[in-house]
């Protein structure tokens, strides 16, 4: 620092301290509350200290789920939940590296009008066209389908802006190069520009996946199937029965198991997550 | 902007913008424009006709007490949750850009509700906020005060403003941190010799410099506010007591999902799409330079 | 090996013309430098040759066989690139290889023609690491290498020393022309650096606003240039001009009044005289063309520049003399201007006229 005042930089400290707690806490609790069995978690106080019931819980829910909500074992909604991230963070990768690449390397007709297009998409978060989306879907014959699941969010302006800017800063040299070299423009794409980006894939990757796993009213209206339920949508089942029975235990251990995934990937790839959130939003 | 070399094919671009292209128009563009298309029809009880009225669903909602509620409560949940998270990060960021130790670390320790959906961040909070478990009930029945978010739509709102805010902290955290540590050390240390102390220095010459990323943040969190807090109030409150927690996007699907009025939930989303508009028109204008063409 | 011909090339961007009608036939194994000011048209001119530019109009051959419409790897040529363009991702090795695989070469022929090639340029101990790990003048090697691995029939440089240090530049142009003379491959070379272009040519192009103001031996240009922009341009420092009148077939300087004792044919009453700061000699009063005044001095070690000045003038006009001089500034002194040695220039076509009779 700038000049060296103990006090002040205690005071940070401590500032940042409780910060760090305050954010923490309901992960905690919720930690806690999965560690203890049902009757514990109906007595007032609540415990602040973990139980020892933690395997216990994790195993009823991951495998039977939670009697009475009408959600399948949660290690079903795992699986489903996986399925959807890494189909929509793949899917929105794969498909605005390829239009990425036709926008900046090709000059042909109507180039800028599929720019603004997939431009609008930005504009069109599907909360404010849920009816007719679900009505597209359903018509497809994709409702209670990864594919339904998946596919009507993998258009993405930002990730085709982020790609543009990356491609945008690789030399022409290099493409004049593999001309000369012989190089097909599928074998430039292959050979040279995803190996060069490949640090700003993975980076949106953890964003895609985030963004995916946390998907919740979209799987709410298009799953009716329990098999074909994510786990964060799920929750809200939960939620409901706690109405009648607050199984809290299980319910805060499926909140944790549906935390765990997309935290840790933040969490190591903590670089390239920061690299990727201020890259393609700023 | 474009490559000043370019490859010489005439289909393939065609093909490769071909699946972007085709999943914007099935389920982007063409919803949008059945939506924009049933805001100007109305449907009879049965679903048997339908009627061409103009904007009669719009004037509809704008005489409707609870939509014009919904929108005000989506303003005032906006603010809240914008204030409250911009504010907190501020703080916590500007500590974080003073301590040379463990910067990291508290990002580290700051950044993973990220990765926490809305819908789970609001089980998290509604259990804290039990109205007969919640340890924080407990606390304030302790001291005397009653918590009941599921009577006291006051209290409600606070729930989801809490929830909603807490997990935006670490994406606020991490843009004030990145913008103050953006800042050339040298003015600051310039500051310093000119007398000014931290505080000072903070609203002199931080706050300022980071004015961009406030605007920046600003946008983000309205637009997260209005649109992907969705699931913390489906989850947690669905919409009540009393539509007392009712945003706009909640009342689209309510209305269109379960209540199955067509008309007015399309009229409603038209005007969510207005709204998307104009905040990404101002986000682009100010804040993001780089779609240049 | 291969014989070039470019023929009556042009090219334009819309309506603006920035190459016009160049004409030249390299002979196989040639190194032909194209050399001018930036913005020229010369940088066009060689990616013409390549097919990274399509031609406006005209004609390109390589090996007799016109290449117009070929695309840049059909042609049998490589290309060194200003800024290397090597592929980051790749090691040395792969970056060698990348061409020759697309070209579905054997394995082992091409670990082959790679390490011949690494070898010929001393960069075989660096054939794992990745090009960020090179510097400046090893990576120059690996292009160079890129380019040797495909057995051209044609090399092409585009300024390929340019983002050199001073010495390395150096070294590495007396490289290259060896191994050029070596590998007997016809080489086009563009730079903007005239002692480069002098340096490393057989033949030279200089090129100004997009066309050829004259193709020839670096000798050859530099003891008759066509034009006062050729006469200008190779040479450093560059020729000295003054504006002369003709009068009964002689020469007359105006500042001085000195009438040249050579005869001339020029039959316009004025004319451009040019020559070269080596052609000019220090001398007595008594032989004097021109009376002039030290305004600058700079020793170069080896020779030393004395800039003089004259009432009337512009310009200084430089002289060459060996070694150090005694002048100060403020000196005068006067000059002979050796009379073999003298170009002349018409003062509207800038082209040069033949004077001495």
């Amino acid at each position: 620092m700038i000049e060296n005042r103990p006090l002040t930089t205690f005071f940070s400290h401590l500032v940042l301290l409780c910060g760090v707690l305050v954010v923490a806490f309901p992960l905690w609790v919720t930690f806690v509350a999965s560690t203890h069995d049902a009757v514990r978690m109906t007595q007032v106080p609540l415990p602040l200290l973990p139980g020892n019931q933690f395997l216990v819980n994790l195993k009823l829910v991951l495998f039977s789920g939670l009697e009475g909500s009408g959600s399948p074992p949660v290690g079903i909604m795992l699986f489903n939940s996986l399925i959807m991230a890494i189909l929509i963070a793949v899917g929105k990768i794969s498909i605005s590296l390829l239009s990425a690449f036709a926008i900046v390397y090709f000059r042909f007709p109507f180039r800028i009008a599929f720019f603004w297009m997939i431009f609008v998409t930005l504009m069109l978060p599907v909360e404010v066209r849920i009816l007719p989306t679900f009505a597209v879907v359903a018509n497809l014959n994709m409702l209670d389908t990864y594919w339904g699941l998946s596919i009507p969010l993998i258009a993405s302006a930002t990730a085709t802006f982020m790609f543009r800017q990356v491609f945008l800063t690789i030399p022409d040299e290099l493409l004049e190069a593999a001309r000369i070299d012989g190089a097909s423009p599928l074998r430039f794409f292959k050979d040279i520009l995803l190996p060069m980006s490949r640090t700003n894939i993975a980076a949106l990757f953890v964003i895609l996946f985030i963004y995916g796993w946390n998907q919740y009213l979209w799987p709410l209206l298009i799953t009716t199937d329990r098999d074909m339920y994510t786990v964060v949508m799920g929750i809200s089942q939960m939620l409901e029965a706690a109405e009648q029975a607050p199984d809290w235990h299980l319910i805060m251990m499926t909140a944790l198991m549906a935390m765990l995934p997309p935290a840790i990937v933040v969490l190591i790839m903590q670089k390239l997550f920061v690299k990727g959130l201020t890259e393609t939003e700023k | 902007m474009i490559k000043r070399v370019h490859f010489n094919v005439s289909a393939l671009p065609y093909i490769l913008v071909a699946p972007q292209v085709a999943i914007t128009i099935i389920f982007f563009i063409w919803p949008a424009t059945q939506a924009l298309y049933q805001s100007f029809l109305v449907e009879d009880a049965f679903g048997l006709s339908t009627e061409f009225v103009w904007f009669d669903n719009y004037k509809e909602l704008m005489n409707d007490p609870y939509y014009l509620g919904a929108f005000k409560t989506t303003v005032i949940f906006s603010i809240l949750v914008a204030g409250l998270s911009m504010g907190v990060s501020l703080i916590l960021a500007a500590m974080a850009d003073r301590v040379i130790k463990g910067a990291t670390t508290y990002r580290t320790l700051l950044i993973w509700p990220y990765a926490v959906a809305p819908a789970i961040a609001g089980a998290l909070w509604v259990f804290i906020f039990d109205p007969t478990l919640g340890i924080i009930t407990y606390i304030f029945n302790f001291l005397g005060y009653s918590w009941n978010h599921k009577l006291n739509g006051d209290q409600a709102m606070l729930l989801v403003v809490i929830a909603a805010a807490w997990k935006q902290i670490s994406y606020n955290f991490l843009f004030f941190l990145a913008g103050m540590q953006a800042i050339p050390k040298s003015l600051i240390e310039a500051a310093a010799i000119d007398g000014a102390g931290p505080t000072k220095r903070f609203w002199t010459i931080i706050f300022p410099l980071i004015s961009p990323t406030t605007f920046f943040l600003l946008v983000i969190n309205i637009v997260y506010a209005f649109f992907e807090t969705f699931g913390i109030i489906h989850a947690v409150t669905q919409g009540g007591p009393a539509n007392s927690t009712q945003i706009l996007v909640y009342k689209v699907f309510n209305d269109g999902f379960v209540g199955l009025d067509l008309g007015g939930s399309a009229a409603q989303s038209v005007i969510l799409m207005v709204i998307v508009i104009i905040l990404t028109a101002v986000q682009f204008r100010y804040v993001e330079k780089k779609v240049a063409y | 090996m291969a014989e070039v011909h470019i023929n009556q090339i042009t090219k334009s961007y819309g309506n603006d013309q920035i190459i016009h009608g160049i004409d030249i036939n390299i002979q196989d194994g040639e190194f032909i430098v194209i050399v001018g000011p930036s913005g020229c048209g010369k940088s066009t001119l060689l990616r013409m040759v390549a097919g990274l530019e399509t031609i406006t109009s005209g004609d390109i051959s390589i090996n007799n066989q016109v290449v117009n419409t070929l695309e840049p790897k059909d042609r049998d040529i490589a290309m060194v690139f200003q800024n290397y363009a090597l592929y980051p991702h790749m090691s040395v090795f792969e970056n060698m290889a990348y061409g020759l695989k697309i070209q579905k070469l054997a394995k082992s022929e091409i670990e082959n023609r790679v390490n011949n090639a690494a070898k010929l340029l001393q960069i075989s101990d660096y054939l794992t690491r990745k090009p960020r790990q090179l510097s400046g003048g090893q990576r120059q090697r690996v292009a160079m290498g890129r380019a040797i691995v495909r057995n051209p029939s044609v090399f092409l440089f585009d300024e390929p020393l340019s983002n050199l240090d001073a010495k390395l530049r150096v070294q590495m142009r007396l490289e290259i022309k060896k191994l050029q003379k070596r590998l007997k491959v016809t080489s086009l070379y563009v730079t903007h650096d005239q002692v480069e272009a002098m340096t490393m040519a057989d033949r030279l192009i200089v090129m100004n606003k997009g066309i050829a103001e004259q193709i020839g031996t670096p000798m050859n240009l530099y003891e008759h240039p066509q034009t006062t922009f050729v006469a200008g341009f190779i040479g450093s420092p560059a020729m000295n001009f003054l504006s002369v009148k003709t009068k009964d077939n002689k020469i007359e300087i105006p500042v001085s009044g000195k009438i040249l004792d050579i005869k001339t044919n020029i039959e316009q009453p004025e004319a451009i005289l040019g020559i070269r700061p080596e052609d000019i000699e220090i001398v007595d009063s008594n032989s004097s063309d021109l009376k002039l005044k030290v305004s600058a001095i700079e020793p170069l070690g080896a020779d030393s520049l004395i800039y003089g000045n004259s009432e009337g003038f512009n310009d200084d006009l430089v002289v060459r003399v060996r070694g150090k001089t005694e002048f100060t500034e403020g000196d005068t002194f006067h000059v002979y201007f050796k009379r073999e040695k003298l170009h002349f220039f018409h003062t509207i076509t800038r082209k040069r006229l033949q004077a001495v009779a």
